[in-house]
């Protein structure tokens, strides 16, 4: 009581001296800026007053008696960059601090920006449940993503419609060359490899440079993180289409002798035999995935290094159904109601099939000064593809070998004054040969690109501006009847991007101009000849010039109470949209006569509209609705473009039980998805109609097991529960056969 | 305590040497390119009639020297028949890119059990049977007996099948089609 009545008096004393001008109270909250988290035990300091004080649980933070004026308050949080903001007090003000969680040393080079709502990342729930399929198919849970697929083991992402070359994946911070331009050339990922995986949606050509004008997938191994010695993971998953078998081991540990020194290996095994449709197996469509991969990292006060090594080889069978040699047989391969193939399950891959080796070098050094921090990374990457055909026997009948040395260098520069600096530069000199067919002739191409990036900060504001400069210049070899032609290419292209951010109470509003841009691929300058399983014949043209994207990206977001609307309609205009324009007149072969296709160019508009919306309806109860409507247009010829995702509907409605002692973040959930039938097709690019809609029914059962010594993530779920008979129109395979039928899988993921 | 730190460097430095130099390597000219593996090229189909004496009376040839695209076919010509007259056919696939040309029905004979001829007259007084057989007594066509019972201005499409891997039914429909001409035929 007494101690009361002394502070009532002190605090009277101090209103009385600040002759009502100190009277002024100042309180907020400090929130995660990622995930709207409150943060407790934030340290809140006025500069000049040397005051401070804690948040409590709820992130909430009180200075009391405060004067009118202008102060530079620091937020400070252990997990969180420092904050610095200046906050005009005149009355009782209230003001919110945003603090980013703290980037570590070694993430700065992937740019990703918590504050930006148009990258979204993979959950480790969603992972789970999709642990075993490719990185391709987890995307696909992504509200704007699609995959692009050849029979059920080869898989790309689509990002708003947009894939293959047009599209960035970017691994453990490396810009992942292979032989992207092939639709059925899936990415070389292992998808136990990737503890985060992110995608960027919208062109996004000042961060990434050339090619991203789609979008960009991110995939990270993750920093090691470990104190301990040693530190096991294993994976395991097994599934029912195609007897699927995958096991993983992931060991990682922290020198007791070299303080800072730490590593990580990593290996899997993926297998998988023929898998089925609903009433019959698919021949030859088993694959094999082999990966390994080494990690050391040193990090001593200021200095940080890091070495990757990964090789991976996958070796994927393709539908012997599927292999076809003109149009006549794809029409009676498309009327047969069952494969004209054998009907058995085999886990042998025989030809056609295709062998991929792709190895990752890389290296780098970060270096933070007093208020900035450096890095710079060396990468190497090699990507040898092989195909073999049923004729080949054992020599490839395709080739290709592809080597690329890059050389990033970034500055950055945290925010003082609210404005925060990135700026970067990024070199790259690659080489593709072949030792086979010339398919696509051989290539040097070489890239050099510099950016700059700075974000302004105010309470509830953020802007950020970039521009980027880049120039290619490649170099084609390209033999025609005996004798070698040399063709030279320089590409220059700047990008830029601007983009607002405002963020108050329960709304969050994005708006985000952006370019982006690609060089044509030789694939699309130098094609001749007839497209194997598309029956086919493609005709490139040397003289196409590079695509830009402008895109135009519009965020809401709104939480009320357990309920939750997600709004995103975007809008991506692609001048000189290279496609395949259909000819009038087939070419003429010995195999009969192909529809023939020129590459040209068009101005294109692709826009489109993703809703996601989430609802508690009890404590337990949650459900999910998402909607994504894709258009693209063909502006020269008044067309659509072809290979559109499809209009779908996706629901979800997920149970959780109670935790109990030994059983944590127990659910079980049953998806529902609808896609309709793509009738914005272009004309006369499509021997066959596209497939009608569908809806597939999938469930999902997901338990966390921990005891003492252990901890279990178990993962059980049925895809395409009732087995339905459907075809998909982004999948090539359903001009031959159905997709696949009923999928039962079960996983395990045990830390030791 | 410095040769210690001399040594942590050294081990920072050489690891990752080491790893790079141990990578694969590609040891193919980019400005010297090599054709290698090239497709064997079928650039001409031809067709011999005998009569039943073994006399050579007529020969049709669909011929494409520059492979897919490029150039049109070179020759493509009209079979001239007799009604009435049973005829046997036998089918050459030629490569004539190279000098001498290439006979490939050999080998298609050799792979007999992967590969069978096709022919879908347009017309029902063209009868074509009669086929050579494989060493599993399914059809192969490479010989067959032709018969035109009436006047006809049709065509006749020829196929050839790969069909490996136990794809061979005797049908035409599975595998894939290595060659594919529709000649058009005239009977008088």
């Amino acid at each position: 009581m007494r101690v009361a009545i002394l502070a009532l008096l002190v605090f009277c004393s101090f209103r009385v001296n600040a002759q009502d001008t100190c009277v002024a109270i100042l309180q907020g909250h400090v929130v995660d800026a990622h995930n709207n988290e409150p943060l407790g035990f934030a340290t809140v300091r006025i500069l000049s007053l040397n005051l401070a004080v804690l948040s409590d649980a709820e992130g909430h933070y009180e200075f009391i008696a405060i004067c009118n004026g202008n102060y530079q308050i620091e937020c400070q949080h252990l997990s969180c960059e420092t904050l610095f903001d200046t906050v005009k007090i005149s009355g009782d003000t209230h003001h919110d601090f945003y603090p980013e969680h703290h980037t570590e040393i070694l993430d700065a080079i992937h740019l990703v920006d918590h504050h930006r709502t148009d990258h979204s990342e993979l959950e480790d729930a969603v992972m789970n449940e999709m642990i075993g399929l490719s990185v391709s198919d987890q995307l696909e849970t992504v509200t704007g993503l699609n995959a692009l697929k050849t029979g059920g083991n080869v898989a790309k992402p689509i990002i708003n419609g947009l894939h293959s070359t047009r599209v960035v994946i970017l691994d453990n911070g490396v810009k992942q060359e292979g032989q992207q331009w092939g639709a059925d050339h899936g990415p070389e990922l292992d998808p136990f490899s990737s503890k985060n995986i992110k995608v960027i949606k919208g062109a996004s050509g000042v961060l990434y440079g050339p090619n991203a004008i789609g979008g960009v997938v991110i995939t990270e191994l993750g920093n090691i993180a470990t104190e301990k010695p040693l530190e096991t993971k294993v994976f395991l998953s097994g599934a029912s289409n195609g007897r699927q078998g995958n096991v993983a081991l992931q060991n990682e540990g922290s020198f007791k002798k070299i303080h800072g020194l730490k590593w990580r290996t990593h290996i899997s095994n993926l297998r998988s035999g023929n898998s089925n449709a609903p009433s019959y197996f698919l021949d030859n469509t088993g694959s094999h995935l082999r990966n390994a991969i080494v990690q050391l990292s040193y990090g001593k006060s200021q200095f940080q290094t890091e070495l990757i090594y990964g090789k991976l080889r996958k070796t994927i069978g393709i539908f012997s159904g599927s292999h076809i040699g003109n149009l006549t047989d794809l029409q009676t391969a498309f009327e047969a109601d069952k494969p004209f193939a054998p009907d058995v399950f085999s886990y042998e891959i025989k030809g056609p099939y295709q062998e991929v080796l792709h190895e990752t070098f890389k290296y780098k050094i970060a270096y933070l000064f007093k208020s900035s921090k450096v890095e710079v990374d060396y990468s190497r990457q090699f990507n040898k593809r092989q195909e073999f055909d049923s004729h080949s026997g054992e020599k490839p009948d395709i080739d290709l070998n592809l080597t690329t040395q890059a050389i990033n260098a970034l500055w950055v520069k945290p925010s003082e004054n609210s404005i925060s600096f990135k700026f970067g530069s990024s070199g790259a000199w690659q080489k593709n040969t072949s030792g086979a067919r010339l398919f696509i002739p051989n290539f040097t191409k070489n890239t050099f690109g510099m950016f700059g990036l700075a974000t302004y900060r105010k309470p509830f504001w953020k802007w950020e501006v970039g521009l980027r400069g880049d120039v290619v210049s490649q170099k084609v070899y390209h033999l025609k009847s005996g004798s070698v032609e040399e063709y030279h290419y320089d590409y220059k292209q700047p990008s830029a991007s601007f983009a607002v951010t405002y963020k108050k109470g329960n709304w969050l509003w994005q708006q985000t101009l952006s370019t982006g841009w690609r060089p044509p691929h030789v694939s699309e300058l130098f094609a001749d000849g007839v497209h194997h399983g598309a029956a086919s014949f493609e005709i490139g043209d040397t003289s196409l010039l590079q695509e830009i994207a402008y895109s135009y990206r519009n965020e809401m977001d709104y939480v009320k109470g357990s309920w939750h609307l997600k709004l995103e309609p975007w809008a991506n205009y692609i001048i000189d949209y290279i496609f395949l324009e259909p000819q009038l007149e087939p070419t003429l072969t010995i195999r009969g006569a192909f529809p023939t296709f020129k590459y040209k160019q068009t101005d294109a508009l692709l826009f489109g509209l993703s809703v996601q919306s989430d609802y508690l309806l009890t404590e337990s109860l949650k459900y999910e609705v998402s909607i994504n409507i894709t258009r693209g247009r063909n502006l020269n010829l008044g067309d659509h473009l072809v290979m559109m995702p499809v209009d779908n509907l996706k629901q979800r409605l997920q149970y959780t039980f109670k935790d109990n002692k030994a059983f944590k973040d127990n659910y079980m959930a049953f998806e529902w998805n609808y896609s309709g039938k793509q009738w914005r097709v272009p004309e006369n690019s499509d021997y066959v109609a596209p497939p009608s809609g569908y809806a597939l029914l999938n469930c999902r059962v997901g338990t966390n097991v921990s005891t003492s010594r252990i901890n279990y993530q178990i993962n059980f779920g049925i895809d395409n529960l009732f087995n339905v008979a459907y075809r998909n129109y982004l999948n090539r395979l359903r001009y031959y056969s159905d997709d696949l039928g009923r999928n039962i899988r079960l996983s395990l993921i045990l830390k030791l | 305590m410095k040769t210690m730190k001399t040594m942590k460097t050294i081990m920072l430095l050489s690891i990752p040497c080491l790893m790079l130099m141990a990578c694969e390597k590609d040891n193919n000219d980019v400005d010297n390119p090599q054709a290698n593996n090239e497709e064997e090229l079928i650039t001409t189909l031809k067709l011999e009639f005998y009569d039943l004496s073994g006399r050579l009376v007529e020969t049709a040839i669909f011929r494409d020297l520059d492979g897919d695209g490029g150039n049109p076919p070179s020759q493509w010509d009209t079979i001239r028949l007799d009604t009435q007259s049973f005829y046997l056919c036998q089918v050459n696939l030629l490569n004539e890119g190279e000098t001498p040309a290439d006979t490939i029905t050999h080998e298609v004979e050799e792979e007999g059990t992967e590969h069978l001829v096709c022919f879908t007259p347009t017309d029902s007084v063209v009868n074509i049977g009669g086929f050579d057989q494989d060493e599993n007594g399914l059809d192969l066509g490479l010989r067959s007996r032709w018969l035109v019972t009436d006047y006809t201005n049709s065509f006749v499409r020829i196929t050839l099948k790969h069909q490996p891997d136990g794809l061979k039914d005797g049908t035409c429909n599975p595998g894939e089609t290595d060659i594919e001409v529709t000649f058009a035929l005239e009977a008088n």
